[in-house]
């Protein structure tokens, strides 16, 4: 094990990251338990002298609940839109021969380069035109249109692997274009589809900027837009704000927990092949 | 349904130059219909928003009644406008600065968490935290005194 030379540089590099990640985290969690009194004596850094859980049970009074209910119901109908929506693409994608499913491929690259900020004000006319307007559907529809072009890319370059070979001992088999997508390319490429999915989800999990625009009364709200408001309203409340910080962060934490191999082959496959 | 083509391949494809010419059984290909809902879906939320707002930049519209056409009007107004000069100016610094930051960083983290060190993947888990979370929390859990808190609205990623 020992017997590389160690390499000092990168080690302290390292090292800086990790503070750079870990302190905020360990502040974080430490104020959260904390009374604002006790909060209030001891400051961020020193160990905290008093625990409650008072401040993760305010966050609740507060709204806390719904908020986390309509983050959830909008993270799960964008998974089952981009499950629905990809692998077949990502099929055509890599399968086809006809020459439109090579332009829309192209098209779906270019919808990497689109920042969703730069389309608000049309996307919010096509929104309220629809009559969604402050409606999860409306959240929901635009979500899981931003994340087709990654997950299309995911997928397409997972199921890009299989081999020709398989496909002709199908073809043998007379197979139509269903029954090898069903029967070969999808439980070939059940990984690629664990990181679509996991990757989709942080995306609606962590959305800002659609819920921001497109809704408006507080049954509507998600997370991140109710942590927004908690910041600005309660602003003063440092340990109950923090709290809610930590209860929008934990469920990320414990798909990460158990999903990490999915999600970082899939952001390797983004970046590396 | 999928109709199959079999018209000479559009784009050049390393399986098809392997194959055996003649040889082997003809291997039926999905069409453009297995791509047509994600098309169609996608095409609507972000395509048609994308053309929408470039014919908007020639109208003047408050967002309720019918757009009116006022040609490069928005345009030279907004190569006028100080904060719209000013912001352009932020962001490029923010994305430069980002990447001569971030690229040396990873490189030597990416370097160390490529060696031997035992706790190695314990830490390469926690290196990954950050892209986890969301510009909110974050923006929330970086902005330290709340007095300041006052017109910034966080960015969104």
């Amino acid at each position: 094990m020992k017997r590389h030379r160690p390499n000092w540089l990168a080690g302290i590099g390292a090292v800086a990251w990790l503070l750079l990640v870990g302190l905020p985290i360990y502040v974080m969690l430490a104020i959260t338990v904390q009374t604002r009194e006790g909060y209030g004596r001891n400051g961020p850094i020193a160990p905290p002298d008093t625990f409650t859980l008072e401040n993760y049970t305010g966050a609740f009074d507060e709204g806390f609940g719904r908020y986390l209910l309509n983050t959830l119901v909008v993270t799960a109908s964008v998974v089952a839109i981009v499950l629905l929506l990809v692998p077949p693409l990502a099929y055509a994608i890599v399968r086809s021969r006809s020459r439109l499913t090579s332009q829309v491929f192209r098209l779906f690259l270019l919808g990497l380069a689109i920042p969703a900020q730069a389309v608000i004000v049309p996307i919010f006319y096509l929104i309220s035109k629809a009559g969604l307007y402050d409606n999860l559907i409306g959240v929901i529809l635009p979500t899981a249109a931003f994340s087709l072009p990654v997950c299309a890319l995911i997928l397409s370059g997972v199921m890009r692997d299989i081999t020709g070979d398989l496909y002709e001992a199908m073809a043998i088999d007379g197979a139509t274009p269903a029954r090898v997508f069903l029967q070969l390319v999808l439980p070939l490429s059940r990984g690629g589809i664990a990181t679509i999915a996991v990757f989709s989800a942080l995306q609606a999990w962590n959305g800002f900027l659609f819920p921001l625009i497109l809704t408006q009364s507080d049954s509507t709200k998600v997370i991140t837009l109710g942590l927004y408001n908690f910041q600005t309203q309660y602003g003063i409340n440092i340990p109950g704000l923090l709290a809610a910080v930590v209860l929008s962060m934990v469920p990320v934490l414990l798909v990460y927990l158990f999903a990490r191999r999915a999600l970082v082959r899939g952001l390797m496959g983004v970046g590396g092949k | 349904m999928p109709t199959t083509t079999l018209a000479a391949p559009t784009v050049p494809e390393r399986r098809r130059a392997r194959r055996s010419p003649g040889g082997g059984p003809t291997v039926s290909r999905p069409g453009f219909a297995w791509a047509l809902p994600a098309t169609l879906f996608f095409g609507l939320f972000a395509l048609v928003p994308l053309v929408l707002v470039v014919v908007l930049s020639f109208t003047s519209w408050a967002g309720l009644g019918a757009p009116e056409f006022v040609g490069l009007g928005n345009w030279q107004r907004l190569a006028r406008d100080p904060v719209m000069i000013d912001s352009l100016w932020l962001s490029v610094l923010l994305t430069a600065l980002g990447v001569l930051v971030q690229t040396p960083l990873s490189l030597l983290i990416g370097v160390w968490a490529a060696g031997p060190q035992r706790n190695r993947a314990v830490l390469s888990a926690i290196f990954f935290l950050p892209l986890l979370l969301s510009a909110t929390a974050v923006s929330v859990l970086a902005r330290p005194s709340p007095c300041s808190s006052s017109s910034s609205p966080p960015s969104s990623r």
